[in-house]
């Protein structure tokens, strides 16, 4: 083959991922609950992947980590982290891509870690998985990893049981095993949903911490606009399988493009918000398989015109912001008349 | 130590239960229909020797007061005396339990032997055709009667092919491992499909835990993924359905010992039933149930170890 | 096979409403999509062949009457030991002359109803128990679960042998000893399932808008329960159709002349060598009344979604 694929594919970006569809069930007849995703991600930086629950934001996580469940799979599209075909990997790439290229942290960190297993081995597997090391280097690793992720008397800790550990020790000694395989990615999926709000701060700040700290990118999903404000440099809208609106994190929250990114927006409630303010989307997300075929989002929007019901796609708006919405200059006239 | 605290915990919770054993083993004599005594001693008995019988018993007694009588001389070992044989009912029941916890532990390892591959074979692919095999052929073996698949093993397998004895206890560990093989595995055959169901029932659930998928995403081979996370906690609550079944289990020795003519515990308990012999068959009951209770414990000192969480319950 | 996930073991077909409503609610969830597609396809067979078996065997039984052949306790001394295959004796004849079909015909009419009926009261019993128990917790609660515990701690069989001596061999004395040992496990099943339910917010609910207790039991707790419970049923059988047959075996079942499968292997143990048929025959119909009864509860638990 003429030239190396990192070249051809990944144009030198550490995550690209264009036009995927994931589907569940049988071609003819299933249905994709990610319709047409493209985002990408570069060293050093947040990006954050939001949108409601069935949104698809997490099965396009998977799909990068080559971890969608048993009946999921990608139907067509690319993605590329680093010089891996993720779509068409063998075993072999696979596994260079699962620990290795890729770190993985879930959101459940009650269930994301053996219960019948120490948690220092199960750090000290996952270094082991993708160096040639003794198993004296990967405990000696394992330990520094547990030290790096806050963890008072290190060599102690080692030793404990999952069950003897609180939600949030838990969810850096997961944060520790997706690290162990020095991975060049950190896929964070909903990382701090089921931790209490002081908790997700500290766990917060280690993931950003360590992207500037360690050179990595991280993509983080999260339904939480207020998680993806504190922490993102960029953000990936997603609506219905599909993403609708991508840009910078500031410039996203405060002049967004998309009319689903608007009505998002306007359902966080924050100190400036009053209770009129504030208001929920009405309706709610089309059902998988139900998905119009011109803008997912018209059904529930208040600003959609007939045009709206035809077929729309990703289109650059500005530099460095894309949206899926035909009506984006009309938002933008709107916010900025709300600014003035 | 956390394990000897578990274990003594786990000693003190058995004490209600055995109490509760022995106040069933005790009613047991006083649900027979009309008088027990002249029942025991048959139609032809004197006034005198059931009137005899009736205050060796205690039971011209209010009940508290037969209980107690019962208890104080259980805990000083005296579980009466047999009417036929007249001899300590406790001690012809020690002096054939060998036989019988022989039939239990030799059954119980047959049953792991077959069941902990039968159940990972199956679940290594859900719905393939090995699945379904020992799916099916595991239904089939639930239904097959041990008394009777028993007397098919003597015949085809002791007798007209020759390969093992068809009875005795044989001598020597290296006889009784040969001569004890057809009843262990009657007797294993009947628990396997349970066990066999339970694991296969728990490996798929482990392996859709979140926790495997962590381990699929350190990169991790499906075989180490397996071997180090599944079995481990998918043996866990299989240890406990094992315990469960041996109380199955044990209620089988008693069969398999007739047909195989072991003379165990079972057979005295039949023989004791043929001749009416109350304390001999409420003796059997009684150490039988603390057999049980006994293997009930070591399951969860077994669970414990395989599974920190057990010992923190 | 597709590049990435990968379909599981070749179940094909469209999704149902319920598989899209199980992905729509948690798009990670793949697996039970394979598990419900593969329970459609499996399930069904198992419970209809279930079904087939044990209502011909009922049907046999109830009709034992009018199809069998002979009068399944008339002796013919002259033709004993008839091996299957004699005419006027399809399946042979045992050791006093009775012909085999008939006394398998009527065997079916003993063990298998009484199997079944023995499971009645148990199992209304027993849920019952477990329902009261584990819904209203308190004393009622602990005693019954230190009575469960107590029974569980015997070994079945054997506990179930001492009742049936004690209280004299009979159809009534199985039905008993079954009954008095065997609701347990259905108070158990039913007593988690109730606390369970009882704690479920929407029994809290039904409970501050004042609706009457008997009434959430009635149309909330029961029918939640009682599934898990049925399918339980149909394993049980199976377990109920092995101790009347040993019992029958051992000499203390359903006493003679009535026959019974397990009395008739009992009978046929001296004639293995020559005639082997006179217990195998016996051995193959309770191991597809069983297989019948098993086939039952694998459908009912694919069906309704229990694991």
């Amino acid at each position: 083959m003429a030239g190396s694929p990192s070249e051809k594919r990944g144009a030198g970006r550490l995550l690209a991922v264009r036009d995927l569809r994931v589907g569940v069930g049988p071609q003819e007849d299933g249905f994709d609950p990610v319709s047409d995703a493209s985002l990408h991600a570069d060293r050093g930086e947040v990006v954050g992947v939001v949108g409601e629950s069935g949104s698809g934001k997490s099965l396009t996580l998977r799909a990068i980590a080559a971890l969608l469940p048993p009946g999921v799979a990608v139907r067509s599209g690319d993605v590329d982290v680093g010089d891996i075909d993720v779509v068409h990997a063998d075993r072999r790439e696979v596994h260079r891509l699962r620990g290795g290229a890729v770190g993985m942290v879930f959101q459940e960190p009650m269930t994301a870690l053996n219960p019948t297993m120490r948690i220092g081995p199960q750090i000290a597997e996952a270094a082991r998985a993708h160096r040639k090391v003794s198993r004296v280097e990967a405990k000696a690793r394992a330990i520094e990893l547990l030290g790096q992720m806050q963890f008072t008397e290190p060599e102690r800790r080692y030793r404990l049981y999952p069950h003897e550990l609180s939600g949030g020790m838990r969810q850096r000694v997961v944060i520790a095993i997706a690290l162990a395989g020095d991975p060049e990615l950190l896929l964070c999926d909903e990382p701090t949903t089921a931790l209490d709000a002081t908790v997700t701060m500290r766990v917060l700040g280690l993931i950003t911490g360590l992207a500037k700290e360690l050179d990595i990118g991280i993509l983080l999903v999260t339904h939480d606009l207020g998680v993806a404000a504190r922490v993102c440099d960029r953000i990936v809208v997603m609506y219905a399988g599909r993403v609708v609106e991508e840009g910078p994190a500031v410039a996203i929250l405060r002049r967004p493009r998309h009319a689903y990114t608007l009505a998002l927006l306007q359902a966080v409630p924050t100190r400036e918000s009053t209770i009129e303010a504030l208001r929920a989307i009405p309706g709610s997300p089309p059902k998988v398989g139900e998905v119009p075929s011109g803008c997912p989002f018209v059904p529930r929007c208040t600003l959609a015109e007939p045009a709206c019901e035809q077929p729309v796609s990703l289109v650059e708006i500005a530099a460095g912001r894309m949206s899926a919405c035909r009506r984006h200059e009309l938002l933008a006239d709107l916010v900025e008349a709300d600014d003035a | 130590m956390a394990f000897a605290g578990f274990l003594v915990r786990r000693l003190l919770q058995a004490i209600p239960v055995v109490i509760g054993v022995t106040i069933v083993v005790f009613l047991l004599i006083h649900l027979v229909p009309g008088d027990p005594a002249r029942t025991a001693l048959g139609p032809h008995a004197t006034p005198r020797a059931i009137e005899r019988l009736h205050h060796e018993w205690g039971l011209d007694r209010p009940l508290p007061t037969q209980y107690w009588l019962f208890m104080k001389r259980l805990l000083t070992g005296d579980l009466g005396t047999s009417l036929r044989l007249k001899q300590p009912a406790g001690s012809l029941v020690v002096e054939r339990m060998p036989v019988t916890l022989w039939l239990i532990g030799y059954a119980t390892f047959l049953t792991c032997l077959l069941a902990v591959p039968a159940a990972l074979l199956a679940a290594s692919r859900q719905g393939a055709l090995r699945d379904r095999l020992v799916r099916v052929l595991s239904v089939v073996a639930l239904g097959i009667p041990g008394f009777w698949l028993g007397l098919m093993l003597i015949e085809y397998v002791a007798v007209d092919a020759q390969l093992l004895p068809s009875a005795g206890y044989g001598s020597g560990f290296i006889g009784h491992l040969e001569s004890l093989f057809l009843p262990s595995l009657t007797i294993a055959l009947g628990i396997t499909p349970l066990v066999i169901r339970s694991l296969r029932a728990e490996t798929l659930k482990v392996a859709e835990s979140d926790f495997v998928t962590t381990a699929r995403a350190k990169g991790l081979s499906e075989r180490q993924i397996r071997l180090r996370h599944v079995l481990r906690n998918a043996l866990a609550p299989s240890v406990a359905v094992l315990a469960v079944n041996v109380s199955f289990l044990v209620g089988g020795t008693l069969v398999i010992e007739q047909v195989f003519s072991l003379g165990g515990v079972g057979t005295l308990m039949l023989q004791g039933i043929n001749s009416r012999d109350f304390p001999v068959v409420q003796a059997v009951t009684l150490i039988l149930a603390l057999v049980v209770v006994a293997i009930n414990i070591m399951g969860d000192l077994v669970q414990a170890l395989i599974d920190p969480r057990v010992e923190a319950r | 096979m597709s590049v990435v996930g990968g379909l599981p073991n070749g179940t094909e077909g469209p999704p149902t409403s319920a598989e899209v409503e199980v992905e729509a609610r948690s798009p990670l969830r793949g697996m039970a999509v394979g598990r419900v597609v593969g329970r459609r396809v499996g399930a069904n067979a198992s419970l209809v062949i279930g079904l087939a078996i044990i209502g011909a065997l009922l049907l046999i039984g109830a009709l034992a009457g009018v199809i069998s052949p002979h009068d399944p306790v008339k002796q013919e001394i002259g033709n004993t030991l008839a091996p299957p295959g004699t005419a006027g004796h399809i399946l042979g004849t045992d050791q006093l002359g009775r012909d085999t079909l008939s006394r398998l015909i009527y065997g079916a009419r003993n063990d298998v109803f009484v199997a079944l009926g023995a499971l009645v009261l148990p199992f209304v019993f027993g849920t019952l128990v477990g329902i009261v128990a584990g819904y209203r917790g308190g004393w009622f609660d602990s005693v019954m679960v230190g009575v469960i515990d107590v029974i569980i701690a015997f070994p079945i069989l054997v506990l179930l042998i001492a009742l049936v001596f004690v209280l004299g061999p009979g159809v009534k004395t199985i039905i008993i000893s079954v009954a008095l040992i065997d609701w347990v496990v259905y108070a158990r099943l039913a007593r988690t399932a109730a606390r369970r339910e009882a704690v479920m917010e929407y029994v809290l609910a039904a409970q501050v808008g004042g609706i009457p207790t008997w009434r959430i039991l009635g149309r909330h707790v029961v029918p939640n329960i009682i599934s898990q419970s049925i399918i339980y049923a149909m394993s049980d059988a199976v377990l109920i159709i092995l101790f009347i047959t040993t019992l029958g075996f051992l000499g203390l079942g359903i006493p003679p002349p009535a026959s019974d499968w397990g009395t008739m292997i009992a009978e046929a143990q001296p004639y293995i060598n020559n005639q082997w048929w006179l217990a195998v025959i016996p051995g193959i119909a309770i191991i597809v009344a069983a297989f019948g009864l098993s086939l039952i509860a694998d459908g009912l638990a694919q069906r309704l979604d229990a694991r």
